[in-house]
């Protein structure tokens, strides 16, 4: 919406305004990219050190994957 | 009611300006159309879609079992298909005819809810999971998920406004304004009217559940994810996600959105109302 992303759920009652972070992240969340190659694009795009990305990335996705939005899978 | 030849009975229903024909055979499913529609009877007209109703004596087209009401809905440019337990139909909008199979026991409501939601949003109008208001010749409308408080916002106002719905509303749009409409459908609050009235949309709220009544202007983007977030059936397609993004941006581009805090009771009236009181455009000369 005009440049933003917003989550909407179906099923929960509240909706989620992503940040441009979440955006990325949620961007890149297509099944091509493993999640350190989305912390590393989040590291590169963002003053912010590689371990603070890491943990505020894997805390999205756990949320996303939490509202069954995305599957985390081992490779 | 119309009556043609064959013993087929015509009903012509008038919501939000449009105009539906529902045909059956059966009398006592007219009645029964006839009674629980009565203040949307329209005399005949051009309707948008002609619904035949066939009454299939022990139908059931989903296994009935606990939990959330499920109806299933497809849509695309030339039709929806729909389906519950005892009933399932389909509209094909190039030939503006369809069909609705029934049980006895069905009731055609939901059928009808689908089949607005997806008309209105074409015509660049919504369904609203909302409650809709008329004070002072200006259309209000409350929104929010089950249990943010439409009902209980809707039965503080009776006293002080005009009850279109507690569940759901149309809002029809042009490049000025929007119209909200009543709906007969029923929610929670089911002794309340239903009234077939219409007035210009002033404000939409988003409620929210507090201590104190206070209005909060909404970010556009979040104003429009919640109008999506609120429209039945249509939110779950992704085909008609971005119409439906579209339509939802013009809404709350063209009249105010505001989450509304409010506590249980009707204080909240006077702060809307000392917020979209008139104001002169100009001040009059030598006011001092």
């Amino acid at each position: 919406v005009d440049g933003e992303a917003v989550l909407i759920l179906a099923d929960a009652s509240e909706i989620n305004v992503l940040n441009r972070v979440g955006s990325l992240i949620f961007e890149l969340s297509d099944g091509a990219h493993s999640v350190n190659e989305i912390v590393d694009e989040i590291t590169r795009q963002f003053d912010i050190s590689r371990e603070q990305a890491e943990s505020d990335t894997l805390a999205f996705l756990a949320e996303l994957e939490k509202q069954r939005v995305l599957l985390l899978e081992q490779r | 009611l119309n009556y043609s030849s064959d013993n087929l009975h015509v009903i012509h229903l008038d919501i939000a300006d449009y105009t539906i024909a529902l045909q059956t055979d059966s009398a006592a499913m007219a009645e029964r159309l006839r009674s629980r529609y009565i203040d949307f009877l329209a005399d005949g007209g051009d309707p948008v879609a002609t619904i035949t109703l066939n009454i299939i004596p022990g139908a059931e087209f989903l296994e009935l079992i606990p939990g959330p009401w499920i109806i299933e809905s497809s849509y695309s440019e030339n039709g929806l298909t729909y389906r519950s337990y005892l009933e399932q139909g389909a509209v094909d909008w190039t030939t503006r005819q369809g069909y609705l199979d029934m049980h006895p026991e069905a009731h055609i409501e939901n059928f009808l809810r689908v089949v607005f939601a997806w008309l209105c949003l074409q015509d660049g109008g919504l369904l609203l999971h909302a409650a809709g208001l008329i004070r002072d010749d200006a259309g209000y409308v409350f929104f929010g998920p089950s249990g943010a408080g439409k009902t209980t916002t809707t039965r503080l106002s009776a006293d002080q406004a005009e009850i279109l719905s507690d569940d759901l509303v149309i809002l029809r749009c042009t490049d000025g304004e929007c119209i909200l409409h009543g709906v007969p459908f029923k929610g929670d609050y089911s002794d309340a009217p239903r009234a077939n009235q219409r007035a210009p949309l002033r404000a939409i709220f988003r409620l929210k559940q507090d201590s104190a009544h206070y209005l909060e202007p909404l970010p556009h983007v979040t104003a429009v994810a919640e109008l999506v977030a609120s429209s039945p059936f249509i939110v779950r397609d992704l085909g008609l996600s971005q119409k439906l993004i579209s339509v939802c941006q013009h809404i709350a581009k063209t009249v105010p959105v505001h989450l509304m805090h409010f506590r249980r009771d009707n204080g909240f009236w006077r702060v809307i109302d000392e917020h979209f009181q008139d104001v002169p455009e100009t001040a009059p000369a030598n006011s001092w």
